[in-house]
């Protein structure tokens, strides 16, 4: 059972270029996701998230660290981890099926099979039915579970999320937490979850870091010992209170330094 | 409601009745020589009795007109790409065809005519009107793209010019179209006035001629199929635009359109090897 972290951040900084010079964004970041794991990331805004999972997807650059998959650094890792954005980038040309088909693969005589697995990811997030409607067609939940079946039928083994639910009303959120649950238990991905939000951490994950204001680092990590499938109701539950106040207290002493 | 969806149709042809109508009271009332203004009853037959002669000249202007449309598109087009490809591109393409529209192409058209011949000047005069409404709008069109789309689809597998071609280019279309609108009349434009400065054939020229010998009927015959010209051409703009973008009309994907998207029909018959599928290159990866 000694396997190699599907995701291992070892000392990663990033800079960027500020007025009064370069600053640094995340400085001397280092995670794990282990294969099959959830972890959230919370941190104040601000804290560079976003350039962390820009970085992790193979999108930008950092200045310095080394990013493994698998045990393997992979500098070179575009299209290993898929990500998925608060607002749900779907095109809006191309309907729900098109959207998800298109991260399944996309020749240009699209076998049955490829459609068959899309119309799998979209049945298996409670959208069959819907798979010719345009994005525009549906409502803002329902954007982010197609958003949600095209990370699924991508068949990458590491998701990364970025607020994925931020923009949903609670009840919708509620249910979208219910349904990454079911899709990453059914293929048994590891996730990356960055929020702001703790309920939804203390919800979804296995473990929650905790991330210093710019520039980021890891200041906490509290281990999630709840059991699974956990619901909305679970919020009020004294375990789950009590694991709250404990990210809050972290939460607290991170702006007390920043 | 079918009331108001009538109402509607009648309201679409009030204006042009009830010109028809100004300009016949004018008629009637001031009797003007019909060298001045043929009264509406004349140019009505003569669109008939003419009608040969006239869909002579209108297929010369109609030829040239497309050509300089089509053209425009193509070069335009690739203009466009270069301009929002490369900063040095912006810098040093942009402002110039922004600058040469600031020539009156009233002004070039004679010099135009004196180097070409008759119909590749009138072409040209068409191509050089369209192509900077082509240009500007492709330019905006393809600087329009959300970056966040063409990000998520490249931690999906998706190649640059994958993003280019699907996510790019699309985004890109709705503004395109609104420029090829423009276009689209203003060819017809480009095309009558270089028949003025000089050629053989044309509605254009058939305008000049016919005034110049006091045939006025059959100048007003003519503006009139140059009025319906430009409006098909339009029509024709708009209708391209509703079969290559169906989500703006339709919230389900309507039946004639398959299952994949217009640019990968396009690719397809263009037989490229980039539609590898994405899942296949990471299995690679």
């Amino acid at each position: 059972m000694s396997e190699a972290p599907r995701i291992a951040v070892d000392d990663l900084w990033v800079g960027r270029d500020g007025r009064d010079g370069p600053i640094d964004v995340l400085a001397g970041m280092s995670l794990v996701v282990e294969p099959g794991e959830i972890v959230a990331m919370v941190g104040p805004s601000g804290c560079g998230k976003s350039t962390l999972l820009g970085v992790l997807a193979g999108l930008e650059a950092p200045s310095a660290g080394v990013v493994r998959l698998d045990g393997v650094d992979r500098p070179d890792r575009l299209g290993g981890l898929a990500l998925m954005p608060q607002r749900d980038a779907l095109l809006p040309w191309r309907t729900a099926l098109d959207n998800v088909a298109c991260s399944v693969g996309w020749s240009s005589a699209r076998s049955g099979d490829d459609e068959s697995r899309a119309m799998d990811a979209l049945a298996r997030v409670g959208l069959d039915g819907f798979e010719d409607h345009y994005p525009h067609a549906l409502s803002g939940g329902m954007r982010q579970r197609v958003a949600l079946a095209r990370t699924l039928a991508s068949g990458a083994r590491a998701w990364l999320l970025d607020e994925p639910f931020g923009a949903l009303d609670a009840l919708t959120r509620a249910a979208l937490h219910r349904e990454l649950e079911r899709a990453w238990r059914s293929v048994g991905s590891s996730v990356l979850l960055v929020t702001h939000d703790l309920d939804e951490a203390i919800v979804l994950a296995d473990r929650v870091y905790v991330s210093s204001l710019r520039p980021g680092r890891i200041v906490a990590e509290v281990a999630v010992a709840l059991g699974r499938p956990r619901a909305a109701a679970d919020t009020t539950r004294p375990e789950f209170v009590r694991l709250k106040e404990e990210l809050l207290g972290v939460l607290a002493s991170t702006e007390a330094v920043a | 409601m079918r009331g108001r969806a009538l109402m509607g149709r009648a309201a679409l042809v009030a204006l042009p009745l009830l010109g028809i109508l100004v300009w016949y009271l004018v008629d009637v009332i001031a009797r003007p020589p019909a060298w001045m203004l043929p009264s509406p009853q004349a140019v009505a037959s003569t669109l008939w009795t003419e009608h040969d002669r006239l869909w002579f000249h209108a297929q010369a202007t109609i030829g040239q007109a497309l050509l300089g449309l089509g053209l425009a598109l193509v070069v335009g087009l690739a203009i466009a790409v270069l301009i929002s490809a490369s900063r040095a591109a912006d810098r040093a393409i942009y402002p110039w065809v922004v600058a040469s529209q600031a020539v009156p192409i009233l002004a070039v058209a004679p010099i135009i005519a004196v180097w070409l011949d008759y119909g590749a000047a009138q072409v040209t005069v068409a191509f050089i009107i369209c192509v900077f409404p082509v240009i500007v709008t492709g330019v905006d069109g393809l600087r329009s793209t959300d970056p966040a789309l063409g990000r998520v689809a490249r931690t999906l597998g998706a190649s640059r010019m994958w993003v280019w071609r699907r996510v790019t280019l699309p985004a890109a279309l709705p503004a395109l179209f609104s420029g090829l609108r423009m276009a689209a009349v203003f060819a017809v434009t480009g095309a009558v006035v270089a028949e003025y400065v000089g050629a053989d054939r044309g509605l254009g020229y058939l305008t000049e001629i016919s005034t110049s010998q006091f045939e006025t009927q059959v100048a007003f015959a003519a503006i009139a199929w140059l009025a319906v010209i430009g409006i098909a051409l339009f029509a024709a703009v708009s209708g391209l635009e509703r079969l290559a973008l169906p989500h703006r009309r339709h919230s389900v994907r309507p039946a004639w359109r398959t299952r994949r998207g217009l640019a990968s029909a396009a690719s397809s018959a263009l037989g490229d090897a980039d539609a590898e599928p994405l899942a296949a290159r990471r299995r690679q990866g």
